[in-house]
């Protein structure tokens, strides 16, 4: 029986003790994320009626303002239409050529530097959380060693895991797609009565791949394993552990979520107070409401920083509550002691 | 000999040195090509174009520039000008991978939470940011900064061929004239608003009329709010 509250403890402390791992659960938690977008301020642009409620003084706006705008920008400034048109028809075709290229190859490389850093910043703190587990220095040259050495197994492992499980679902679903509309009512009730047990197979196997590829991760991290050996071996853990790896995922879920969000929460809060104080303060005294909004939108900008490290601290001890659920079931089973192979091993297959 | 390794101040400076390189040459050669190019499409709408594809590749440019003269060089041009090197701490020649965990990865890393892997290089003992942590990599001062009479003159050069070529492409296209009627046209509507403004304050005896942020609910009673005006939209 595995003891979680050992678990938990003992992550607790290392992570405390090791604030290296902080940084590695940083790059992990920036970029599983996606990082900050802002897509929540897309209504700053939008009319609002309480905003506009507080401008009912219409009689302060000058009646001709509009002609005299565009008295002085031109009448392209009333059509907007017209003025986009304007500014965009004599753009030769060679400019939209570049641009479109140009836009490619950001993605491309966007999307090639995300994965290769996901699967480093994985592996480096996965190994460097296994050696402070067994109370050796940890360095974030080791640890950038590792993620270099296994970067492409655990790319390939979760491109053929989730890959697989992915074609499959579609699969599934065309043919769901194709019956339902296709084939005659009888054929389709009997289809509809398979599809109740189908989804819940589907939903088992879905939670047996998130476990499945977990285990990968870890095994591809702290064993010396083929690519193919990994995912053999990970899938007999991930078989008989399925029951333990599932309650430390709903733990690690939990506990993310609650630090996790709640410090988001926090920041959102104390974001909008800000934001309210700021134009309480504007409203009345302009001078005062800007320099005290800049001070504030620092402070703000701080606190933001202050989330990915509070994000990158709760990455580093879930993936060490995962290594140490590793250690202990390697413990209880007796496997071959094969994890961690002296550094001097590693560096020489740079 | 014990090493002497690069400050932050330092290496601040040689990176600002690589950032205005970066910049001034395509921004140069960009100028250039409108300036020289003979083009039917506006002038303006062409650069502000050309400048929008600049941005999209000039990170590509850094990339490429910054990984380049690491494995050439041992560090970029700031940095040799700087008086700087970058080394492999174990003594090994860096390879492409070392350069690419230094600069895209890395300086993305040290980026994260405000620029604290920068920072770092102030609190190491060896002044290692994040990414020379993560490339096993130190900045060492190899020689003194190279003589300002070097160093300076080029950039000055740069500056001084993209601002004269400016100069001769607003001559050329009667841009420098252009921009100076439409100055003058704008500040005189601003003006004339102004002026008509006061008129009807002084007129009306109200309070000013500028157009500013809530007022309170009217306490004139001339003033009728619910009729005399359009709505808010409709100056947007």
């Amino acid at each position: 029986m595995v003891d979680y509250s050992n678990i938990i403890r003992r992550s607790r402390q290392i992570v405390k003790n090791n604030k290296k791992l902080w940084i590695w659960g940083m790059i992990l938690a920036a970029m599983s994320s996606g990082g900050f977008n802002f897509s929540s301020f897309s209504n700053i642009g939008r009319p609002n009626k309480n905003w506009q409620d507080l401008f009912q003084n219409k009689n302060t706006i000058p009646q001709e303002l509009p002609q005299k705008i565009n008295q002085v920008l031109g009448s392209t400034v009333s059509d907007p239409w017209k003025f986009i048109s304007s500014f965009l028809s004599p753009i030769p075709i060679s400019f939209w050529i570049i641009l479109g290229l140009g836009i490619l190859v950001a993605i491309i490389f966007g999307v090639t530097l995300r994965i290769f850093i996901l699967n480093w910043a994985t592996a480096g703190l996965m190994s460097q959380a296994s050696l402070a587990e067994k109370g050796e220095t940890i360095s974030l040259e080791k640890g950038s060693i590792q993620g270099r050495n296994k970067w492409r197994k655990l790319f390939l492992s979760s491109l053929i895991l989730w890959g697989g499980f992915t074609a499959a679902s579609v699969f599934i679903s065309l043919v769901s797609v194709l019956v339902l509309t296709l084939v005659p009512m009888v054929i389709k009730i009997v289809f509809l009565i398979i599809l109740v047990p189908l989804i819940i197979l589907f939903i088992a196997a879905f939670l047996f791949i998130i476990i499945w590829s977990t285990f990968c991760q870890i095994i591809i991290s702290l064993e010396d394993f083929t690519l193919g050996k990994s995912l053999s071996f990970s899938k007999k853990v991930a078989k008989k552990f399925f029951a333990e790896g599932l309650l430390m995922g709903l733990i690690n879920s939990g506990i993310g979520c609650l630090l996790g969000c709640g410090t988001i929460l926090v920041i959102i809060i104390i974001g909008l107070i800000v934001a309210a104080v700021i134009f309480l303060i504007f409203a009345t005294n302009q001078v005062a409401g800007i320099s005290l909004g800049v001070f504030l939108g620092g402070l703000f900008l701080c606190s933001l920083a202050l989330i990915v490290l509070v994000q990158g601290i709760i990455k580093a001890f879930m993936m060490t509550n995962w290594v140490l659920l590793y250690r202990e079931i390697q413990k209880s089973e007796k496997f071959p002691d094969r994890a961690n192979p002296p550094l001097e091993q590693m560096n020489s297959k740079v | 000999m014990e090493k002497q390794y690069g400050g932050y101040i330092l290496r601040m400076l040689a990176y600002l040195f690589d950032t205005l390189v970066l910049w001034l040459v395509p921004l140069t050669f960009l100028f250039a090509v409108v300036s020289f190019t003979n083009t039917t499409t506006d002038f303006w709408v062409s650069l502000l174009w050309l400048f929008l594809e600049l941005l999209l590749f000039q990170w590509l440019l850094s990339y490429l520039y910054f990984i380049f003269t690491f494995l050439w060089f041992n560090g970029s041009f700031g940095k040799l000008v700087a008086g700087l090197s970058i080394e492999k701490e174990n003594g090994e020649k860096p390879t492409l991978g070392d350069a690419f965990i230094r600069f895209p990865v890395g300086y993305l890393v040290s980026g994260l939470a405000l620029g604290l892997g920068f920072f770092w290089i102030i609190k190491d003992p060896k002044k290692k940011a994040f990414h020379d942590h993560f490339a096993g990599t130190v900045v060492v001062k190899k020689n003194s900064p190279l003589p300002l009479y070097i160093a300076l003159p080029c950039l000055i050069g740069v500056i001084f061929f993209l601002s004269t070529a400016i100069y001769q492409t607003g001559i050329k296209r009667n841009l420098w004239q252009r921009l100076g009627t439409e100055v003058v046209n704008f500040s005189e509507t601003v003006n004339q608003i102004i002026r008509e403004n006061t008129q009807q304050i002084n007129k009306k005896n109200v309070p000013p009329t500028v157009p500013s942020l809530p007022i309170p609910k009217p306490t004139s009673p001339s003033v009728d709010f619910n009729t005399s005006n359009q709505p808010l939209e409709k100056f947007f």
